[in-house]
């Protein structure tokens, strides 16, 4: 009987276990501190960052497709910086037109899918692809995406290039100086799951 | 001659290597995300006239006083400035058609202080008129004005530049003419070592061709010269074949490399002599800029031997429009009798209110080790830009 005993309690300690682990690596993933960079390479050579830390979302791990999330990440487009006032008024107001309404105020990057890593232990390197949605238009992209152990968390980067006419926006031109047509996303950002 | 003499003589020529300054290239701007010359400057090695978008960026976010005031030009208009942002404050209107104008002057007051004394001088180090035409990838460019006196002859009329240009969107590009060679940064002020020691001062531009080509984050310039332009046109024994290659890498909007080399072949008068070096720029903030040089200059010993050239120059915006710099210098004597290891430290406050106007203040201290003897410099400029 005691023998049994422990034996059924080892067995429900360990499914226990088991299922919280589980619902811990399927659990959603909140984005904490975030960081956008987009690197803009210049007509007359040389290049600028765009930044911003107004990344916001939750990507929860899709039931039933494996390495897929659910969720969206949103960035707000009103916050990003170029370090330069004119050169921001454009960016904002002439080319991503914030103003214009729904869907242009905000980046947003869904339809998450991992490759080469597995989403219950993602610390690794391997590559990803999503839905950007900019400028009123959805698009794929996709890039290289490195995880790692962050404390309790996890830190995400991920990179992708972004060809602004596939998105409806204007080239960029100003004074005989202007941006090339693509630039490239560089997504930083600590990820928490609960 | 006496100790007094020797010293007049020094600070004369040291009066005459400061009497002239190009307009000036501003490496510090690599703060604001600005890796490359181009964006600002018509001329790819930088310096001299502002395109549009320089002089609009200057008014709007460089200068002290600048702001959301400016008319700037609609895009499509590059050729309607007006205001600050065009020649003589758009007093021609549209007369001048596709051709930019600037004027540039210089007036200056130079102090130098020598053991027993010192000398002070009141002087226009600039007047230059300069135009550029620019249209589908062209770019015609020339500078006229007068060169301040020097070694007891009268001013006379100099082009410091005067150059025709082919820029495709590729990032190919060519130009021809009277221009400066493309060796690692150019610093504003011509009397840096690197500039002043290596013939890469004022007046030191070849009659040649260039060639360039940007590849990514990578600028490759090769510049091939018949000799330095003034030797051509003085035939003073001094003009030589000349070539300079130089890389840049933009590793990052605030951080560059740059590796050149330069080789000048024997002249009548001059033994064949190189250089070869490497620069590395970093802005860790918006408001810090710092550059450092190191070329090894390959001279035979009639020319000083092979010496070190050292230059580093930091930058710091302390308020919009106010730039502090400091840049220790050095040059080695390379071991050759008769030739100095000399050491600069150099304090200067830039100060830009406006496009049109700019106040420079810049203190020299120059050691003689090889002889201890030291020297000082108070340079105080008014940069009109009109």
């Amino acid at each position: 009987m005691t023998y049994h005993l422990r034996t059924s309690l080892r067995i429900v300690l360990f499914l226990s276990l088991l299922t919280g682990v589980n619902s811990a690596a399927s659990g959603p993933w909140r984005v904490g501190q975030g960081e956008v960079s987009v690197k803009c390479p210049m007509t007359v050579g040389g290049s600028f960052d765009a930044r911003t830390s107004a990344l916001t979302g939750t990507l929860t791990a899709s039931a039933g497709r494996p390495s897929a999330f659910e969720g969206s990440l949103a960035l707000d487009l009103r916050t990003v910086d170029t370090g330069i006032d004119l050169r921001n008024d454009h960016l904002r107001e002439k080319y991503l037109e914030v103003d214009k309404g729904a869907g242009y105020d905000q980046a947003v990057l869904s339809d998450v899918v991992l490759q080469g890593l597995n989403v219950d232990a993602p610390a690794g390197k391997g590559s990803f692809t999503g839905s950007l949605m900019l400028h009123g238009v959805k698009k794929t992209v996709t890039g290289p995406v490195e995880i790692r152990q962050a404390g309790t968390g996890w830190r995400v980067r991920a990179s992708f290039p972004v060809n602004l006419p596939d998105y409806n926006i204007d080239k960029p031109r100003y004074l005989g100086v202007g941006v090339k047509d693509t630039v490239q996303v560089l997504v930083t950002f600590t990820a928490t799951q609960s | 001659m006496t100790t007094t003499v020797r010293w007049k003589v020094f600070s004369l020529a040291l009066v005459i290597v400061a009497a002239a300054a190009s307009a000036s290239a501003e490496p510090m701007f690599l703060a604001k995300q600005y890796t490359r010359c181009t964006a600002c400057h018509y001329s790819p090695a930088g310096g001299g006239l502002l395109t549009p978008y320089g002089r609009l960026l200057s008014h709007r976010e460089l200068s002290t006083t600048g702001g959301n005031a400016a008319a700037a030009p609609e895009p499509g208009n590059e050729d309607d400035p007006h205001g600050e942002q065009a020649f003589l404050y758009g007093a021609l209107g549209n007369a001048l058609g596709p051709v930019h104008l600037g004027l540039e002057l210089r007036p200056s007051h130079l102090r130098v202080s020598f053991p027993g004394g010192h000398q002070d001088q009141n002087l226009l180090m600039n007047l230059d008129l300069i135009g550029a035409v620019q249209k589908n990838g062209w770019t015609a460019y020339a500078t006229a004005g007068r060169e301040p006196a020097a070694h007891g002859e009268d001013v006379r009329f100099i082009s410091y530049e005067h150059w025709i240009g082919y820029q495709r969107d590729d990032g190919f590009g060519i130009r021809a003419g009277r221009l400066l060679p493309a060796y690692g940064v150019r610093f504003a002020d011509h009397t840096a070592y690197t500039r002043g020691y290596e013939d890469f001062d004022h007046d030191d531009q070849v009659y040649g061709v260039e060639v360039s080509d940007t590849m990514g984050p990578s600028l490759v310039q090769v510049t091939l010269g018949a000799g330095k332009a003034e030797a051509i046109l003085q035939d003073d024994g001094h003009q030589a074949f000349s070539m300079t290659a130089r890389w840049q890498l933009d590793l990052t909007p605030r951080t560059a490399l740059i590796g050149s080399a330069a080789y000048r072949h024997s002249t009548d008068l001059d033994p064949r002599s190189g250089l070869i070096g490497a620069a590395f720029g970093f802005a860790p903030t918006p408001r810090v800029t710092i550059w450092t040089q190191v070329d090894a200059s390959l001279q035979t010993p009639a020319r000083g031997g092979h010496s070190w050239i050292a230059v580093n120059e930091t930058s710091f915006e302390a308020y919009r429009g106010l730039w502090l710099k400091f840049s220790p210098q050095l040059k080695t004597s390379g071991g050759v009798p008769g030739f100095s290891e000399l050491r600069r430290l150099l304090f200067e406050a830039d100060l830009l209110p406006r496009t049109h106007w700019n106040v420079g203040v810049s203190y020299y201290h120059d050691h003689n080790h090889t002889f201890e003897v030291s020297t000082s410099t108070l340079l105080a400029q008014l940069h009109l830009y009109l």
